[in-house]
């Protein structure tokens, strides 16, 4: 699993790969908490469901991220653990593990996972996606 | 994205010609200096997809601080014609729904305040909230009070103290959009949104002491109430979380629309429905209390300001004379009549990153700058300066009465990080007599004078294609931001 961010005038491009698409769920938001918090910690001590439905692989990310900005902003919840039921190409369901940030803790304002030149594709490792940030 | 072609109409303007699937030519409005940035991060490519949306009427444009966005480029205008299918689209708005800015003018005049500076840019720090998830500038709301926030903007704020109904009748559309419905705002936008009020933000958002440099139009200047050497002060903010989360929902709710009325889209972030369907109408409402939100939210912060410098300088608000000028927004969708082709007729006249510019004609217009125009606030960089133009009737003819709204990111944030940083900027800054205090070293560095557009460059094209007359320059003294 690995992520980088890619230039981009305005906001920020993150380019994920991943062997299965949960993973590729996982690395996602880790590059969402990479744009969005200071120092991610690894601890792992409030628990959390999460459920998004979508219309295709490339929906579901988006609503993923959209999901979990939310719960970031909203309850400053930042996840770490990611225990999946399911997660094809209509539905992502996971238990999440992780923890609530400080008030200081948030380095950038993240306003949406957008579907602007959004990709998300297989390859002969896994997947590939690039999702841009609106900040 | 294939390269776009570009034919030059005259100094300031290209033109995109019309090709399949396009419905409308594009129209670049930019020097040739200003072009290249617009051309190589493919905004021209964004302006032609636009121009596919059904109903577009005229010409696809970009103001001359165009840059790439989503769906639209930032710096993108564009209009629809109800009557004959035209669209709404979200992204013709973007996520910070009216984003925009507004400037105070005051009886301070630089030279006596200049050694005060740096204590009034802290006194600003201290009492105006900002930075990342910045909440608690007022206590927080009940539904019903937010209600009334979404449904009456910035006339809410006035009502609870924070400010006069002078300010509203320097306020586009009062502060307040008709046809706002709290109804149309999910739960979430409302939980994102209610600790958030009379904040910041973070980001591109700032608030900034700066003194009249340079004036352009005596009799403008004077309508306006700019003098040289007289201190203002300018807030940039939006909607905040609010009205990110309306972006979110509604895309969505589009992207569902757009499979239902058949629309087919060249880029998935245009997402529309007819301006007349159900799923629009929500939209407009639901982007209408966004819109209200955000003038509050500066009504709020214009406020704390005043009473932070009074506190700071230990004068009366009569000696303080803080009176606001006008204030824009810039990222918008509204109604409005519009001459085609000599008929008028109302169009839904998208303003993604730019602002609305209209002559003192325009029934719009707050009655004392009927005589002048409608004042259009153009920010720079932190480090080199703003403009006040005033509104024309050639940019009705020409921008559906639109104009730029800042100038626009050449750099990529991590460029921009790469090319100085926090504390070299500081002390750049600090060199240039700016006085900047602000939450996060990473969003200071990214937000560089370096990486935007020259605004003299930028308001010398304004003021040659007739889209505003220049007024005045209005020059940094501090800053703080999120």
């Amino acid at each position: 699993m690995a992520f980088r961010f890619l230039d981009h005038t305005a906001d920020v491009q993150a380019e994920c790969r991943a062997a299965t698409f949960e993973q590729l769920l996982e690395t996602a938001a880790g590059a969402l908490y990479a744009i969005a918090i200071k120092d991610v910690r690894s601890s792992a001590g409030v628990e959390r469901m999460l459920e998004v439905s979508g219309t295709g692989r490339e929906e579901l990310l988006v609503r993923w991220l959209q999901e979990l900005i939310y719960l970031m902003d909203v309850k400053r919840f930042v996840a770490t653990e990611f225990d999946f039921e399911r997660a094809d190409s209509r539905v992502a369901r996971a238990c999440l593990g992780g923890y609530i940030h400080d008030p200081g803790a948030r380095a950038e304002e993240v306003k949406g996972a957008t579907y602007h030149e959004l990709e998300l594709r297989e390859t002969d490792d896994g997947f590939l996606a690039r999702v841009i940030f609106d900040l | 994205m294939s390269e776009i072609e570009l034919r030059q109409l005259d100094e300031t303007t290209w033109e995109i010609p019309q090709t399949p699937p396009m419905r409308v030519p594009g129209r670049i409005i930019a020097s040739e200096k200003l072009l290249e940035p617009i051309r190589r991060d493919k905004a021209a490519n964004q302006i032609a997809n636009v121009a596919c949306l059904p109903g577009v009427v005229g010409y696809a444009m970009a103001m001359p601080d165009a840059h790439w966005g989503y769906g639209f480029p930032i710096g993108g205008v564009a209009a629809t014609d109800p009557n004959k299918g035209g669209v709404v689209s979200p992204g013709g708005v973007g996520y910070d729904i009216n984003c925009g800015c507004r400037l105070m003018t005051t009886h301070l005049e630089y030279d006596t305040v200049k050694p005060r500076v740096r204590d009034l840019v802290n006194a600003l720090y201290r009492d105006v909230p900002c930075g990342v998830g910045s909440e608690g500038a007022i206590p927080r709301l009940g539904r019903k009070e937010m209600k009334h926030v979404l449904e009456t903007g910035a006339r809410w704020a006035v009502k609870q103290g924070y400010g006069t109904q002078a300010d509203l009748d320097a306020t586009e559309d009062s502060g307040c959009m008709p046809g706002a419905d709290a109804a149309a705002a999910s739960e979430r936008a409302i939980k994102r949104g209610e600790t958030q009020l009379g904040t910041l933000g973070s980001g591109n958002h700032f608030a900034e002491l700066g003194v009249v440099e340079q004036v352009f139009d005596d009799a403008a200047a004077r309508v306006y109430g700019l003098a040289k050497g007289a201190v203002t002060l300018m807030i940039h903010s939006g909607s905040r979380g609010f009205g990110y989360q309306i972006c979110d929902d509604y895309i969505r709710v589009m992207m569902q629309a757009a499979a239902k009325y058949g629309i087919q889209l060249p880029d998935k972030q245009l997402c529309c429905a007819p301006a007349e369907s159900p799923e629009a109408r929500q939209y407009l409402a639901a982007m209408a209390a966004a819109a209200n939100y955000a003038w509050a939210n500066r009504q709020i912060m214009m406020e704390l300001v005043r009473r932070a410098l009074q506190h700071a300088l230990r004068i009366s608000p009569r000696d303080l004379g803080a009176a606001l000028l006008y204030d824009v927004c810039h990222n918008i969708a509204k109604f409005e009549t519009h001459n085609v082709a000599g008929t008028p007729t109302r169009l839904c006249v998208h303003r993604k990153g730019a602002t609305r510019a209209f002559p003192g004609s325009r029934e719009e217009v707050s009655a004392q700058y009927r005589s002048v125009g409608q004042p259009v606030l153009i920010p720079g960089d932190m480090g080199t300066g703003s403009y006040v133009f005033a509104g024309t009737e050639e940019a009705m003819a020409k921008s559906f009465g639109s104009c730029c709204h800042g100038a626009g990111r050449v750099l990529s944030r991590s460029a921009a990080r790469k090319a100085a940083t926090a504390g070299e900027l500081r002390d750049q800054l600090d060199a240039r007599g700016i006085v900047v205090m602000a939450r996060s070293k990473k969003t200071l560095a990214e937000e560089a004078p370096q990486a935007y557009k020259d605004i003299d460059a930028v308001a010398d094209v304004v003021h040659k294609a007739g889209l505003g007359r220049r007024v005045a320059r209005i020059r940094p003294i501090g800053v703080i931001k999120g």
